[in-house]
């Protein structure tokens, strides 16, 4: 992957993560503070989060190709940094109903299924990338 | 000395600055640089698909994606090689017949 291809991939998650996240606080601001009134400028978290969170992705930029271990240890780090800096970046609403350790727990839980879910997809796009080179490699074969 | 027809060929590495050539049954060794033999390979369907590697596209029955960047080859003897993410963009390119 080029510099050019990895940016790319970085904006494409860029409005994934601003969907999930979006979608995310929906379901658990429902459930522990559905009482909360929010404001036009409570629109921009979702942003101002995964813009946050689109910074540590970095890690997983490699100008040589890494070894499976290698991509493993990296993107454990990056979900280790994207836990470290939305944890520091939200914190409970005045009417949260549970405690804060609970708040924090399930924030750090929400951004483990939102990392999967981006995981996931972008696995599905590389699956779907294969089948269509598969495609055309049996339709060189075949046409020489 | 031996004499192996291009079309036997699945692919050519380079390991400590020795090339082999791979078919289904044997592996030669070659003097040959994997520079020179890419440049007189590139008619016949191979293509450089890591720094040490050139494959010949005829032989390989399916592309899946590998862990990290790149993807993984699957020849038609079952062994898989790598195609790492530097030559993704050749690879496209060849199979669409663009010169790479």
């Amino acid at each position: 992957m080029t510099l050019k291809e990895f940016i790319l991939s970085r904006v494409q998650v860029f409005f994934v993560l601003v969907t999930l996240i979006l979608f995310g606080s929906a379901v658990y601001g429902g459930i522990y503070a559905p009482q909360q009134e929010l404001h036009y400028y409570h629109l921009f978290s979702p942003i101002i989060i995964a813009a946050a969170c689109i910074l540590p992705t970095c890690v997983t930029y490699f100008k040589k190709e890494p070894t499976p271990l290698q991509y493993i240890i990296r993107q454990i780090i990056e979900l280790i940094l994207i836990e470290v800096i939305v944890m520091f970046l939200v914190s409970p609403p005045p009417k949260y109903s549970g405690s804060e350790i609970k708040f924090y727990v399930g924030i750090g839980i929400m951004i483990l299924i939102i990392y999967m879910i981006i995981e996931v997809v972008s696995w599905l796009k590389k699956y779907k990338q294969a089948i269509k080179l598969t495609e055309q490699l049996k339709t060189f074969q075949t046409a020489e | 000395m031996y004499e192996v027809a291009v079309s036997d060929i699945l692919y050519i590495e380079t390991v400590d600055n020795k090339s082999f050539v791979y078919t289904q049954k044997n592996v030669y060794e070659t003097k040959q640089k994997l520079y020179e033999l890419e440049e007189m390979l590139k008619e016949k369907r191979f293509l450089r698909i890591s720094k040490s590697m050139l494959l010949n596209l005829m032989k390989v029955s399916s592309i899946k994606p590998a862990l990290n960047s790149g993807f993984t080859a699957e020849l038609i003897s079952g062994e898989q090689v790598v195609i790492t993410r530097k030559y993704v963009a050749d690879l496209k390119k060849a199979l669409k017949r663009e010169k790479v």
